[in-house]
């Protein structure tokens, strides 16, 4: 039986971590997770920990933030099984040396790039999908190969100590060890040298674990946030449009990097939009949404006076909802109209059931708006018209782009998930996942043999202009001499072939002729 | 956007950053008539580069031309060429229950980059990074290493001439400046330097939030099989070892080997080097110098302090900058030479009697950006490259990973992160940005409904 992973605060805790290290960089210098065989089994034996323990889980986060079976199952539980069954698939395809093509200069040169994994890699879990983001990256780093600390987030503890429970019990602990602590502790953890860092959090906690990375030199993927705004053009499906936003609002009570933070639209879309709105969130919630068992509560109370604060201090109108509850930790799907963009809704990711809407009178005004701000994670943008849809995707930039829904480009199979600028660096989810955790390795194998070495030798001195002419001839040309199966080169082969055939038959057959004369 | 404190290149960031807003630089066309410019700068002064790289570090016009004109030269034909499909979105394969949906992965620039350059390759290093970066629509300033002044200052006299001057600029810089400059916010920084620079960059663009390529360096470790070639194998080491006297950063750091094959190869060593150099190396105008004072006489103090023997070279010169090309044995693992990067003249040879010794040698030590082996025995350089992690490896000859085009060219832990070259280069400097075009239809709603 492992030994416990559990830790308390106050033990000695650096020394413990270093421990950690030291024995996960042990065991990843045998070469314990490098075969296939090793890392297919450890992602089945996920598989299963998720299946088997999926009601358990799922009470878990029930208990952490009141989050509805129907969405711990489907934003998380099935998204891990999913990803993890994809990875078993195609794990063997993944791992596969990239050769590069033949190259008649270089006959006897194999030349590939291996996949090496970088050894001990450290997750930083988020609390809003406790389980997805400690496990979905863990996915990606099983199948490169490494050995992982997972640091789940303490505020979502239930969580988090069902990850701590479950994971000895199904993983090798020789090689994935979960840590749980809090902050300090986690400053503590970051001192050690791990070969890579995958954290999901906040930027300003994104920008602390790559200075601690940086004294190591170890390279991250960062998961960041930020507001990301959604345009709604005139010329949209308001109904559509409105529906798409407040469910992308709503989940986990609006607790998503990539929920819609705010809206950019002219007054006579924000009429329509929240009239829509209030049909919607009526017939999804009924009168009182707090008494909806399908609402998500904030995590904590640190984040919902926050989140009452904003509230407090918005000068803009509150056309939907307000509804605080601090015993409960519920914050009503609220819609704020009228917003400035001096309002203190403006003034932080919100993380929360609220709102904003900003007037703009043009795409052009909501470009200029968006591009004054951090580049977010998310953009939206909803229109009927592809015209105005490829001028924001043309003239802005940001993690990713959804046009006319939100949300759903999370999980889209083939699509990169990861921000740029202050949302994030990097990328993950299916492949990706595993070209995040390893390291590509270029390797050319060469020969002694003398073929060709007329050439290569040209480079000793002593130098000389001829020699000189050589080398930069070969590297010039070398590019030529690719054996891609370009039509082309297959054509010019088929056409030598088939005329050396010709040859041989005519020469062969007039010899014959010859012969039997 | 972010509050940074007001610097020596402050204004200058900010126009460099007003000229990519502007959107300049987006299209193809302007790209790849930059990039021609950029061939156009080097065919037109390709004499003062070769004059300033000799005034550098007396760099052989065969090397300066090969290592650097050439290099650059080439990769400027296959970004000019290639630009464009780069530039393409990867499209995703058509999925039935999405029929109604596009979704594809565009390529966009990260904005203003910042490349700090190298003094070794003084002008391959500041361009070849740059290229990639203007290729992928970024605005670029270009640091080059202040310890090759000559370069650096052509450069900085060149490249305002043929490049857009508002999208592409050179700062001539010291520590302290560079300091300054790496204050300011970047959207991606390119630095090619030593493992501490690294590490000081990093941390810098840990504030903005930037991400970085770093190529650094550190001792890439040359194993040598009793079953090698020894002719090839001398002649393919020394090269990798004295072109541009040691001063590269894959150049092969020291050797493992057993004695036997470390006679065989000093046999051979002995016969290559008079071969190439005659008798008397300081005058021959084949060899470099180092690069300044400061270096020469570091690499001078290890060959006073080493404790191993040396068998061949072992001259220097501070005044001429000159250190002669030394191999030294019977060095141990705590020897002076085997603390720190070599980035010189010098190579030790270090005793193992199993490529196993050798793979747990290296594994004790930082990862390197190129690891060598040299057998005839198949199976001895397959157990190295199974069993160690490296930037790169090349069988059989040293340095040579570079020819292929197509290969990442990049370190891992302390030798480095991120990768480049060619296509990479691209990829390097461009956020790929996942696009979901979705419709408004009722059935792709109906679809939707269940969530």
């Amino acid at each position: 039986m492992a030994t416990s992973s559990l830790l308390s605060a106050d033990t000695d805790v650096s020394n413990s971590y270093a421990k950690i290290v030291d024995e996960l960089r042990e065991t990843f210098d045998e070469g314990r997770t490098l075969p296939l065989e090793f890392r297919l089994n450890q992602l089945k034996a996920l598989h299963l920990l998720v299946e088997e323990n999926f009601d358990k889980m799922l009470a878990a986060v029930h208990k952490d933030m009141r989050k509805a079976k129907m969405e711990g199952a489907s934003y998380e539980l099935e998204l891990l099984k999913i990803d993890a069954v994809a990875a078993i698939r195609e794990l063997k395809q993944w791992m596969k040396r990239e050769m590069m093509p033949f190259n008649l200069l270089l006959p006897l040169d194999k030349a590939y790039v291996k996949h090496d994994p970088y050894g001990v890699v450290l997750i930083i879990g988020a609390w809003n999908y406790p389980f997805l983001l400690s496990l979905q990256p863990l996915i990606g780093a099983i199948a490169a190969g490494n050995c992982v600390v997972i640091k789940p987030s303490e505020h979502s503890s239930n969580a988090a100590t069902t990850i701590a429970e479950l994971v000895p019990k199904y993983l090798d602990p020789a090689c994935f060890r979960v840590v749980l602590g809090a902050a300090p502790e986690t400053i503590e953890l970051l001192e050690n040298k791990f070969d890579y860092i995958f954290a999901t959090s906040s930027t300003r906690i994104g920008k602390c674990v790559m200075q601690a990375a940086a004294k190591h030199l170890t390279p991250v993927t960062l998961e960041l946030g930020g507001k990301s705004p959604v345009y709604i053009d005139d010329d949209s499906d308001i109904e559509i449009a409105s529906r798409r936003v407040i469910w992308g609002k709503c989940i986990n009570l609006g607790q998503t990097c990539i929920a819609p933070d705010y809206i950019l639209c002219s007054k006579s879309t924000e009429k329509r939009f929240i009239e829509h709105v209030k049909h919607t969130l009526q017939e999804w919630y009924g009168q009182d949404p707090q008494k909806s068992s399908d609402l998500t509560r904030i995590i904590n109370n640190q984040n919902f006076l926050r989140l009452q604060k904003l509230l407090k201090d918005t000068k803009g109108r509150i056309a939907i909802g307000g509804e605080t509850s601090e015993e409960d930790l519920f914050i009503s799907p609220t819609i704020v109209a009228d917003v400035k963009a001096t309002d203190s809704l403006m003034t932080e990711e919100l993380f929360g059931p609220i709102l904003p809407i900003l007037t703009v009178n043009s795409k052009e005004e909501a470009l200029k708006f968006i591009k004054e701000r951090p580049k977010p994670l998310a953009l939206y943008v909803f229109s009927k018209n592809q015209r105005t849809l490829e001028y924001f995707i043309e003239k802005t930039t940001s993690g990713a782009i959804c046009c006319n829904d939100v949300v759903v480009q999370n999980g889209w199979e083939g699509l990169p998930f990861g921000g740029v600028g202050d949302s994030g660096i990097g990328h993950y989810h299916g492949k990706y996942s595993y070209e995040t955790f390893v390291h590509k390795k270029s390797v050319v194998q060469r020969s002694f043999s003398k073929v060709g070495e007329k050439i290569y030798a040209a480079r000793y001195p002593p130098y000389n202009n001829w020699n000189m002419k050589v080398i930069a001839g070969f590297m010039k040309y070398l590019h030529i001499f690719e054996m891609r199966a370009r039509p082309v080169t297959l054509f010019a082969t088929f056409m030598a072939g088939a005329i050396a055939s010709v040859a041989v038959t005519v020469g062969w057959l007039t010899g014959f002729k010859k012969r039997n004369d | 956007m972010s509050s940074v404190a007001k610097n020596a290149y402050t204004e200058m960031v900010s126009s460099v950053r007003k000229a990519y807003n502007s959107g300049k630089t987006r299209p193809i066309s302007f790209r790849v008539q930059q990039l021609k410019n950029m061939e156009t700068m080097i065919r037109e002064n390709s004499n003062e580069i070769l004059d300033a790289l000799a005034k550098d570090l007396r760099k052989p016009k065969l090397e300066a031309t090969l290592y650097e004109l050439e290099i650059i030269l080439n990769e400027l034909k296959g970004l000019i060429k290639n630009c464009k499909k780069h530039a393409e979105p990867d499209k995703l394969p058509v999925n039935l229950l999405a029929i109604l949906d596009t979704a594809y992965i565009r390529k966009e620039p990260y904005g203003v980059v910042l490349v700090l350059g190298a003094w070794n390759y003084p002008v391959l290093l500041s361009l070849q990074p740059a290229m990639g970066a203007i290729c992928a629509g970024n605005c670029v300033v270009i640091k080059p290493s202040e310890l090759a002044s000559h370069s650096a200052k052509l450069m900085a006299h060149l490249i305002p001439k043929y490049l857009d001057s508002d999208c592409y600029k050179v700062v001539l810089a010291e520590v302290e400046g560079t300091k300054d400059l790496l204050k300011n916010k970047w959207d991606y920084i390119f630095c090619t330097g030593g493992t501490n620079v690294g590490r000081a960059v990093m941390q810098a663009a840990a504030s903005n939030l930037t991400p970085v390529t770093l190529e650094l360096g550190g001792k890439s470790p040359c194993y040598v099989d009793e079953s090698a070639d020894f002719d090839l194998a001398a002649k393919r080491i020394l090269w990798g070892k004295f072109a541009n006297l040691g001063q590269t950063c894959i150049a092969p750091d020291y050797v493992l080997c057993s004695k036997n094959a470390e006679k065989a190869f000093l046999n051979m060593a002995n016969v290559v080097l008079k071969e190439w150099y005659g008798d008397d190396l300081k005058t021959n105008t084949d060899i470099p110098r180092i690069v300044n004072a400061r270096h020469c006489k570091r690499l001078k103090a290890l060959l006073e302090t080493t404790r191993g023997k040396i068998v061949f070279g072992g001259d220097t010169d501070e005044k001429d900058l000159w250190i002669e090309p030394t191999i030294v044995v019977d060095v141990e693992e705590d020897d002076p030479l085997m603390q720190e990067e070599i980035f010189g003249p010098i190579l030790p040879i270090i005793t193992v009697n199993s490529v196993d010794e050798a793979i747990e040698f290296i594994n004790k030590r930082p990862r390197p950006l190129a690891l060598y082996s040299f057998a005839k025995n198949e199976k001895m350089n397959d157990r190295l490259i199974e069993n160690t992690t490296s930037g790169g490896v090349c069988v059989n000859d040293t340095m040579w990973h570079m020819a292929w085009n197509g290969l990442p060219f990049g370190g891992i832990g302390d030798s480095g992160m991120g990768n480049y070259h060619g296509k990479f280069s691209f990829d390097a400097f461009s956020h790929h940005r996942s696009v979901l075009n979705r419709s408004f239809s009722m059935l792709s709603e109906k679809l939707g409904e269940a969530r």
